[in-house]
C-alpha cells in the first residue's frame, strides 16, 4: 500500500503559519478563549452575551465578542473569556462548547477579496440586508464561515478541514492576487 | 449553475444546494398499505413546467427550503422556508 | 519553398506591431521573424507563407482563412519557453495565439511539414473515400480492427505526455451588466451601463478593444472609430468597470451565469483564468463572422476572409497579397478592395450583382469591378494563383478574398435557449424571440451600420433602469451612405471532378453533402453527424450556413425550413486545464485531518483515506505490524486515535423525542451518564450508520456515530428535526471538531487510564460498561466511556482536541501500543462487530443483522419503521449476516459469492463483506451476508472469487469471546 501520508502535506504548525503575497497575509487569528454552537432565538442569544447583533459574511466583526449566523436560529459566539459559556447557559440557552473545532484564519490586505473571489461566488458587494443570512460560504469548495475584518475577512473553519482550506489559500494565491490583475489590458 | 434564493440567505449558487423530493408530501401513517407507502417513497411528479420542491441548503443555513420553479425554463418563481 | 515571394508584405508603418520589437520563431524548421504584436497567423503571412497546415481527411495543403476564432485550418503544434515554465499546446489556433520569442511552431497534420507533406497522396483518392466510408467499408470483422490506423491517419494534434499544463485559477465576478464584445454596440452599451448607475464588466476576446472599430472607417462623435474606442475604455475603466481582453465568453448557462477564459498568453499557461461571471443582464455584442464561398477548389491557401485580409492589412500592417481577387455579394468587402488598392495591390472585384450600389463604389474607388460575375474556381496547382470567373475570364492573382455574408455571432442567445430565425433577406441567422436578462446589439443582432450599432448598444446598456440615459444621449456615427451586407448564399452547380469545400475543417464538400442527402440524412442534426459539417474545434463557424444552403438547395426546402444545429458550449476551444482549474493534487479532493496528525507522523505511520479522512493504517514498516498490533491489544493494551467518532450534540426539551424517532432503538429510556448501541435506519427502512449514544443531562444526549457519517448522520437529524419537531425546542449542535478522542484497549486499559486520571471512580460499579464519567485532564474537561469495538476492556476518552497529542502521549507513557485502522478492522471482525456501509448494504434492515428486536417490540412511529414491514421486507430467505469459518489459511476476497448448484445450474446465495487472517485465532475467517444465514449455522459453504473456491463453514457472526467477558477482564 502506497503511504498516503506521503502525498498530503502535513498539518501546518498553526502558532507560524503564514502566508504573504503582494497585499496579502494570511494567517490564523488568535485563539479566542471559548466557542460555543449557540441555538434558540438569536435576538435572546445576542442579549444573554451582551452583544450588538450576529453577523454574516458581509458584516464586520467588531472589537470583542461576536457571533457568526450559522443558520436562522443558530449561531457560532466567539468570546474572549473562557467564562462565557457558563453565562449563557445561565441565561438558559441552548449550548454546545467547540473552542477547539474550529481554527480562525485572518485573510488581509487589499487582495484579500481577489483571493476570495478565487473560491466562492459569494458577492460582498450586494447591500441587500439579510437578517438571517448565514455566514457559512463554499470556498475553495470547503464550507467556512466568513465575516468581514477592516482590511479582509476572517474565515471560520472546522477544525479537520484547517489544513485543507489552508493548502487552499497558500496553493490559490501563489497563482496571483490582487489589483494588478484586475487591471485593464486595453 | 442555477442560483437560487435562499429565504433566509439570500441568492446562493446551486452548488450550496440539495435536491430533495417534491414540496408538500406529507409521511402517511404506519396503518398505510404498501401501495400507499410506496407511492409515498418512490413516486414524484416529475413535472415539466411549473413544480414545488424541496430543497436543503446543505452548504448555507442548512435549512430546509421549498423552491417554486420552472423545470423547463429553470425560472425561479418563488422560495419560502419549509419549516414555519 | 513554396508559397513565398508571392506579393504579401509587411508594410512599412502603421498596425498594431512594434517594429522596435523583433520575435524570432520557427515554423516548421524555417527560422522565421515577426513582431511584438503579431499573432502567429500574422506573421507567417508577412514571412510570405500561404501552406501552413494540411487537412485532416485528404491532406490537402490549407492556409489561413480567418482572423480569430473561426479559423478552421491554421492549427499549430506549439512549443515555447522551457523548464517548468515549458509550454507546449498540440492544436494551438495561429489566429489567436500571439506571437513570443522562440516560439516552435509545426504543422499538425502533416506527414512531414505543410509544404511537403507524404500524405497529400490521399488526396488522389478523394472520391473513394468520401462521408461515412470507414463505417461502410472497414467493417469485417470489426471497425475496431481498423480504427487505430486509420485514427492515426486523422486527427489534429498530438498530446506530449511529457508536457504539463499550468495550473489556471478560477474567478467569481458579480455584475449588474456583462457586456461581451467590445466592438461599437458594447463600447455603447458598457457606457450606458455605466452611466446608469450600474457595475459593468466588459469582455473581448481580441487582445484589444474596439472590434470592427480596429479595422474599418468610421467617425463616432467627430472621431475616428479607433481613437473613440481608446477612448472610451479609458472612460469605462476610470467609471469603476472591469475590462478584461483575451476573454472569450465561451458558454453562457442558466441565470445569466457566464464562463469566460481569459487567455494569458505567458509561457505555462501563467496569466490565464477562468472567470464565471453571474450578470444580472447581459448585452450580446459579439458581432458577426464572415462566411466563405463556395467555387470549385476554394480551400486553396490563398483564399481568405475578406474581412481577415482587412483585419490583417489594418491591424498588423500585412498586406497579404500583391494580385488580388475580391469576390463579394454586397458591399462590405469594398472596403477591402479600396484599401488594398492604396497599399499598392492589384486589386479585381467580381461582384456577384449586376449592379454595384454608390456605397460600395465609394469605399473602393477606382478599380475593376467585373459585376455579375462569381469565381467559377480557384486556379492553381497547390496555392492560389488565380481564379476563373464564372463568364470564363481568368485572372491571375495571389489572394481570393471572399465574402459571402455574415454570420451573426448569437451562440450565446442560443446557450440561454433563444431560438435562431433565419432572416431571408439578411441571409443571417438572427435572434428570435428575446430571452430574459439577455440584449443582443450591433452585428450580433444582424444591425451592421455603426449608428444602428451605437444605438442598438445604448439602448441595451441602459436596460430597463430609470437612472439611465435615453439611447439618444449615447454615442453618435456620423451616417454614411448605408451599406448592404445581405448576401444570398450561392451554391454552385459543381461539375464531376471539382470540389467545393463547405467545411474546411473536417474536408466536407457539397458532394457529402448531397451523398448524406441521398441516404437520409436530411435532418440537419443527422447531417452533421453523418458528415462532421459543423464538428471539431471551430464548431463549423464559417462553415454551417453555407452547408444549410447546401442541404436546403439540395432537398428544394428554404434555409427556414431546414433549420439549425443546436449551438452548445463552448463557443471556443478551452484547454482542459481551465476548466479543472486549482482542483489538483491536494486541492482535487481534500480530506479531513486528525488534530494529532504529525504526533502519528512521528511515531512512523503508514497513513491511508477512510472515508475521506486521512488515518494511521498501521505503524512502523515491519511484516508484521498489523498483526503485532491486533495481539498487544488481545494481550496487552493499545492506543487508537478514535478522534473523527462523531460527536453530535443533541439538545433541547424535544431531544429525547428526536433521538427516539432518528434511532431504531429507543434512547429515551437511556439514563444521563449511560451509552447505548442503537442503529439509525432511512426511511426505506435500510441500516444508514449506527453509533453509541451518551446521554450527558436530561436535554443532551451525545451521538457517536461513524467517524465518516458524521455529515450524514447530522443531516439526517436535522431532517427529521425539522420535517416533524418543534424547531425551538431540540438542537443538533456538531461538535466532532472540538474532541479528540483515543480509545484504550485491552486487558491492561484500566491501569493505563488510572495512571492518567487517578484509579478513583474506575471501578467497575462506579464506570460500568456502557457508562461515563467526566474527568479533568491538563485543567481541561475529559469524557471517559467504557465502550469497545475490538471487544476487549476499554475506555474512550475525549478531551478537547487541542490536548490530543497530550493525551496520546500520557497513553503511550503508560504503556499503550499504538493501534492502526487496519488492525482495528480485524479486531472487530473477530468480534463480528458490522461496519456499516461495508458489511451492510441498501438492502439491509436490522432483522438483516440480528437486530430485529425493536421492529418486534416497538409501537410508536421512528424513521424507517413502515418499510420494515413491506412485503419485500417480510419476504423469506433474507440474505442474513452470519460469520464464516474459512477452511486452510487463504484469506477470501471481499465480494467473494457463496454458490449453489440448484437444478443443475449455479446460484449465489449470499456474498462475503469483511474477511481476514485472524491473528488471534489463526485462521481465516469473514463475515457474508447469506440467505436464511441464521438458520444455517453449522452449514458448509462454497465461495467462488473470479474462479477461486474456497470453503467454509457457515458461524454466528463472532468469532471471538462469544459471552462477552473480555469486556470486564
Amino acid at each position: 500500500m502506497r503511504d498516503r501520508g506521503l502525498f498530503w502535506s502535513p498539518v501546518p504548525d498553526w502558532a507560524s503559519a503564514r502566508i504573504e503575497r503582494a497585499g496579502l497575509v494570511v494567517r490564523p487569528a488568535s485563539a479566542p478563549a471559548a466557542l460555543h454552537l449557540a441555538s434558540g432565538d438569536l435576538a435572546a442569544i445576542a442579549t444573554a452575551f451582551r452583544l450588538e447583533g450576529t453577523l454574516g459574511p458581509r458584516d464586520p466583526i467588531p472589537d470583542g465578542d461576536y457571533a457568526l449566523r450559522l443558520a436562522p436560529d443558530r449561531c457560532l459566539v466567539v468570546s474572549g473569556a473562557a467564562t462565557a459559556g457558563a453565562a449563557g447557559a445561565a441565561a438558559g440557552l441552548h449550548l454546545s462548547e467547540v473552542t477547539d473545532g474550529y481554527l480562525l484564519i485572518d485573510v488581509t490586505g487589499k487582495a484579500a477579496r481577489d483571493l476570495l473571489a478565487q473560491g466562492t461566488s459569494y458577492d460582498f458587494s450586494d447591500a441587500t440586508v439579510r437578517p438571517a443570512e448565514s455566514a457559512n460560504l463554499l470556498i475553495g469548495r470547503l464550507r467556512v464561515a466568513v465575516a468581514r475584518t477592516g482590511e479582509g475577512f476572517r474565515l471560520h473553519v472546522e477544525r479537520p478541514t484547517a489544513t485543507a482550506l489552508w493548502t487552499w489559500l497558500d496553493e490559490v494565491s501563489a497563482l496571483g492576487v490582487g489589483a494588478e490583475r484586475h487591471s485593464s489590458r486595453a | 449553475m442555477q442560483s437560487f434564493p435562499c429565504p433566509y440567505c439570500g441568492p446562493r449558487d446551486e452548488t450550496e444546494f440539495l435536491y430533495q423530493t417534491d414540496a408538500g408530501r406529507t409521511r402517511p401513517a404506519r396503518g398505510v398499505s404498501d401501495a400507499d407507502w410506496s407511492r409515498y417513497r418512490f413516486f414524484r411528479r416529475n413535472a415539466k413546467g411549473a413544480a414545488a420542491e424541496l430543497w436543503l441548503h446543505a452548504a448555507g443555513c442548512g435549512r430546509y427550503i421549498v423552491i417554486e420553479r420552472d423545470t423547463l425554463t429553470h425560472a425561479v418563481i418563488a422560495s419560502k422556508g419549509a419549516t414555519p | 519553398m513554396s508559397g513565398t515571394g508571392r506579393g504579401a508584405i509587411r508594410l512599412d508603418e502603421g498596425g498594431e506591431i512594434d517594429r522596435g520589437r523583433p520575435i524570432s520563431f520557427r515554423f516548421d524548421g524555417m527560422p522565421l521573424q515577426g513582431y511584438a504584436g503579431d499573432t502567429i497567423a500574422s506573421a507567417l503571412l508577412a514571412n510570405g507563407l500561404r501552406t501552413v497546415a494540411r487537412s485532416f481527411k485528404y491532406h490537402r495543403p490549407r492556409g489561413i482563412l480567418g482572423y480569430g476564432v473561426e479559423e478552421p485550418s491554421a492549427i499549430l503544434d506549439l512549443r515555447v519557453g522551457e523548464g517548468p515554465a515549458a509550454r507546449h499546446d498540440p492544436n494551438a489556433r495561429a489566429t489567436i495565439e500571439p506571437l513570443l520569442e522562440g516560439m516552435v511552431l509545426k504543422a499538425v497534420h502533416a506527414a512531414g511539414t505543410a509544404a511537403r507533406d507524404r500524405l497529400a497522396v490521399l488526396d488522389r483518392f478523394h472520391r473513394f473515400i468520401p462521408s461515412a466510408f470507414y463505417y461502410k467499408t472497414f467493417i469485417w470483422p470489426s471497425w475496431h480492427a481498423y480504427e487505430a490506423r486509420i485514427r492515426a491517419m486523422a486527427g489534429l494534434g498530438r498530446i506530449d505526455p511529457d508536457a504539463r499544463a499550468g495550473v489556471v485559477p478560477h474567478r467569481f465576478a458579480n455584475v449588474d451588466l456583462l457586456v461581451v464584445g467590445s466592438g461599437p454596440a458594447g463600447l455603447a452599451a458598457a457606457l450606458a451601463g455605466l452611466a446608469g448607475g450600474r457595475t459593468v464588466m466588459l469582455i473581448e476576446q481580441d487582445a484589444r478593444i474596439g472590434g470592427s472599430l480596429r479595422m474599418r472607417a468610421g467617425v463616432i462623435d467627430g472621431r475616428p472609430g479607433a481613437a473613440w474606442a481608446e477612448e472610451t475604455v479609458r472612460k469605462l475603466v476610470d467609471g469603476g468597470a472591469a475590462v478584461r481582453t483575451s476573454a472569450t465568453a465561451i458558454a453562457l448557462y442558466d441565470h445569466n451565469l457566464v464562463a469566460v477564459h481569459e487567455r494569458g498568453h505567458a509561457p505555462g499557461g501563467a496569466g490565464d483564468c477562468l472567470w464565471r461571471v453571474r450578470a444580472r443582464e447581459i448585452v450580446l455584442a459579439a458581432g458577426a463572422i464572415e462566411r466563405p464561398l463556395l467555387f470549385a477548389d476554394n480551400d486553396r491557401p490563398g483564399v481568405m476572409l475578406a474581412s481577415a485580409a482587412l483585419a490583417y492589412l489594418r491591424r498588423k500592417a500585412v498586406r497579404a497579397g500583391g494580385k488580388i481577387v475580391v469576390a463579394t455579394a454586397s458591399d462590405a468587402a469594398y472596403e477591402l478592395a479600396g484599401a488594398m488598392a492604396a497599399a499598392g495591390a492589384e486589386v479585381v472585384v467580381a461582384d456577384a450583382r449586376k449592379t454595384v450600389t454608390d456605397g460600395a463604389r465609394a469605399l473602393a474607388g477606382d478599380v475593376t469591378v467585373h459585376a455579375g460575375e462569381r469565381i467559377r474556381r480557384a486556379l492553381g496547382r497547390s496555392e492560389v494563383a488565380g481564379v476563373e470567373l464564372t463568364g470564363g475570364t481568368r485572372i491571375d492573382a495571389d489572394l481570393l478574398a471572399v465574402s459571402g455574408g455574415f454570420s451573426p455571432a448569437i451562440h450565446l442567445y442560443a446557450h440561454a435557449k433563444g431560438r435562431p430565425r433565419w432572416d431571408g433577406s439578411l441571409g443571417a441567422f438572427v435572434p428570435g424571440e428575446p430571452v430574459p436578462g439577455l440584449r443582443v446589439a450591433g452585428a450580433a443582432a444582424g444591425r451592421f451600420a455603426l449608428a444602428d450599432a451605437l444605438e442598438d448598444g445604448t439602448r441595451a446598456g441602459r436596460g430597463s433602469g430609470e437612472a439611465a440615459p435615453a439611447p439618444s444621449a449615447g454615442p453618435r456615427a456620423v451616417a454614411a451612405a448605408a451599406l448592404q451586407h445581405a448576401a444570398p448564399i450561392a451554391v454552385p452547380e459543381a461539375a464531376a471532378r471539382d470540389r467545393v469545400f463547405v467545411d474546411l475543417q473536417n474536408d466536407v464538400i457539397t458532394k457529402d453533402i448531397a451523398l448524406a442527402a441521398r441516404e437520409s440524412f436530411k435532418a440537419v442534426e443527422h447531417l452533421k453527424r453523418y458528415t462532421t459539417l459543423g464538428m471539431a474545434t471551430d464548431q463549423g463557424k464559417t462553415s454551417n450556413v453555407n452547408g444549410l444552403a447546401v442541404l436546403a438547395s439540395i432537398t428544394g426546402r428554404s434555409i427556414a425550413e431546414t433549420g439549425v444545429t443546436t449551438f452548445r458550449p463552448p463557443y471556443a476551444p478551452v484547454p482542459f486545464a481551465a476548466i479543472i482549474g486549482p482542483a489538483l493534487g491536494e486541492l482535487d479532493a481534500p480530506v479531513r485531518r486528525l488534530p494529532a496528525e504529525n504526533e502519528h507522523r512521528a511515531e512512523q505511520a503508514v497513513f491511508d483515506e477512510y472515508g475521506g479522512i486521512l488515518r494511521p493504517a498501521w505503524y512502523g514498516s515491519g511484516p508484521d505490524a498489523i498483526a503485532s498490533e491486533c495481539r498487544a491489544a488481545r494481550t496487552a493494551v493499545t492506543v487508537f486515535d478514535a478522534s473523527p467518532l462523531g460527536k453530535v450534540e443533541v439538545v433541547g426539551p424535544d431531544a429525547a423525542a428526536l433521538l427516539d424517532f432518528v434511532f431504531y432503538t429507543r434512547m429515551s429510556t437511556l439514563k444521563p451518564g449511560r451509552l447505548r448501541y442503537g442503529l439509525m435506519l432511512s426511511e426505506g427502512g435500510v441500516v444508514f450508520d449506527d453509533g453509541v449514544v451518551l446521554r450527558l443531562a436530561p436535554d443532551r444526549f451525545v451521538v457517536s456515530c461513524s467517524s465518516s457519517h458524521v455529515p450524514a448522520v447530522v443531516g439526517l437529524l436535522e431532517e427529521w428535526r425539522q420535517d416533524r419537531f418543534d424547531i425551538a425546542r431540540v438542537f443538533v449542535h456538531d461538535t466532532t471538531g472540538h474532541w479528540a478522542t483515543m480509545a484504550i484497549a485491552g486487558p491492561g486499559s484500566r491501569a493505563v487510564v488510572a495512571a492518567i486520571f487517578g484509579e478513583s471512580g474506575l471501578d467497575d460499579v462506579n464506570l460500568p460498561h456502557m457508562a461515563m464519567r467526566e474527568a479533568r485532564f491538563e485543567d481541561g474537561p475529559a469524557r471517559i466511556s467504557r465502550v469497545s469495538f475490538v471487544g476487549e476492556r476499554s475506555y474512550e476518552i475525549s478531551v478537547p482536541a487541542g490536548r490530543a497529542v497530550a493525551l496520546w502521549r500520557a497513553a503511550r507513557k503508560a504503556g499503550a501500543v499504538p493501534l492502526g485502522v487496519e488492525a482495528l478492522s480485524i479486531l472487530r471482525l473477530e468480534k463480528g462487530f458490522i461496519m456499516v456501509g461495508v458489511d451492510t448494504d441498501g438492502e439491509t434492515m436490522p432483522h438483516d443483522i440480528g437486530m430485529g428486536r425493536a421492529r418486534d417490540t416497538r409501537t410508536d412511529a421512528y424513521a424507517g419503521d413502515r418499510s420494515l414491514f413491506t412485503a419485500e421486507a417480510r419476504k423469506p430467505h433474507r440474505k442474513q449476516l452470519v460469520g464464516i469459518a474459512i477452511e486452510g489459511a487463504a484469506r477470501v476476497p471481499v465480494g467473494a459469492h457463496a454458490v449453489v448448484r440448484e437444478d443443475g445450474r449455479r446460484r449465489s446465495i449470499g456474498f462475503v463483506t469483511s474477511s481476514a487472517i485472524s491473528p488471534t485465532l489463526g485462521s481465516s475467517i469473514a463475515l457474508a451476508r447469506i440467505e436464511d444465514g441464521e438458520r444455517r449455522h453449522g452449514e458448509s459453504v462454497t465461495f467462488d472469487h473470479l474462479g477461486r473456491i474456497f470453503t467454509g463453514r457457515i458461524v454466528a457472526p463472532c468469532f471471538y469471546d462469544q459471552k462477552g467477558e473480555r469486556l470486564h477482564a
